[in-house]
């Protein structure tokens, strides 16, 4: 009697295993799930407000050299594109293992969603653009240097 | 001495075949309603899992592609009347685990949904009244498991010879 229970419980889960991953082969789903392109986030003032504060994240200004030496966001790496893409000193200082957070002017400007974009195609999952960029920051009387 | 009469009865009515029958369909829908659920949606099963901060996310993807077929499977065998007893034991064995695993979640206050009929997180957050309908399945599996299997399965369909239902007061 036990015999046979333990025959008959072996059989159901050993058939909803093998049927398991077989479905989810099938529909592509779980361990066979297609990997997805990674993707930025994009954050609002308050967002980005929060990262700064808890310093967890990495700002990175897109914008240029001379704008970047007026004023940026503490901490902030001055990043923009073409240098980024010509020198590797500049992305050799950019850490993999922190949330990195690009921004540029504001809504008018495209520079930072296409760093952020460049970020991603060098192996860089963990990326944000802050939209408002950097007037929204100077607008909320947030500290720069 | 008329107690002892009650008791008979009602042991005779809760082994009643039919009774036995209605038990295994109703167990049987409600877990292949619960794995339907889950069946097409391992990405958010294995987020539901992980709410439970108990297993790594191998695991859980693991748990999240087996589980739901192991319920289906003892649904359906449960309905068709076959692997009854072996059935249920699984379903007992695993009604068990899930509400452990939920009376702990609300021991650590977590804020979590439960996962059993809908992957959606916004479903409502668990309580103590899962605990209390997690029991009354418990019930019914443990019943399932201690019964004599009724002969209401698939093969009987097909049988031609006739099945004899007993009568309340014949012993079962």
């Amino acid at each position: 009697m036990k015999k046979q229970l333990f025959i008959e419980v072996s059989l159901l889960l050993g058939l909803s295993t093998i049927v398991g991953f077989l479905y989810t082969y099938i529909a592509q789903q779980g361990f066979f799930a297609p990997k997805k392109a990674p993707t930025f986030t994009v954050l609002n003032l308050s967002d980005a407000k929060k990262y700064f504060e808890e310093k967890s994240a990495l700002f990175l200004d897109a914008r240029s050299e001379y704008e970047y030496k007026l004023g940026h966001i503490p901490g902030a790496l001055n990043v923009p594109l073409y240098e980024l893409k010509q020198s590797s000193s500049i992305s050799s200082s950019i850490p993999h293992n922190i949330f990195l957070i690009v921004y540029c002017d504001g809504s008018e400007c495209h520079s930072s969603f296409q760093v952020a974009e460049y970020l991603l195609t060098r192996g860089y999952t963990n990326v944000g653009v802050f939209y408002g960029g950097w007037q929204e920051w100077t607008n909320a009387g947030l500290p720069i240097e | 001495m008329d107690k002892c009469r009650i008791t008979d009865r009602i042991t005779l009515y809760m082994t009643h075949p039919v009774v036995h029958f209605i038990v295994r369909c109703i167990l049987g829908s409600i877990f292949i309603i619960a794995a339907l659920s889950k069946v097409n949606a391992v990405d958010e099963f294995t987020q539901t899992i992980l709410n439970y901060r108990i297993l790594s996310p191998l695991i859980a993807t693991v748990v999240a592609t087996v589980l739901p077929w192991i319920e289906l499977l003892c649904g359906v065998s449960l309905l068709l009347g076959i692997f009854q007893r072996s059935s249920a034991f699984i379903l007992s064995t695993l009604l068990i685990v899930f509400t452990i695993l939920i009376v702990r979640a609300l021991y650590l206050g977590l804020s979590i949904t439960c996962g059993c009929f809908s992957q959606d997180p916004s479903s409502n957050t668990l309580g103590w009244w899962k605990v209390l309908e997690n029991s009354v399945y418990i019930a019914l599996a443990v019943y399932l498991l201690l019964c004599p299997e009724d002969q209401f399965t698939i093969f009987s369909l097909f049988d031609k010879r006739n099945i004899q239902l007993p009568r309340a007061n014949d012993h079962y």
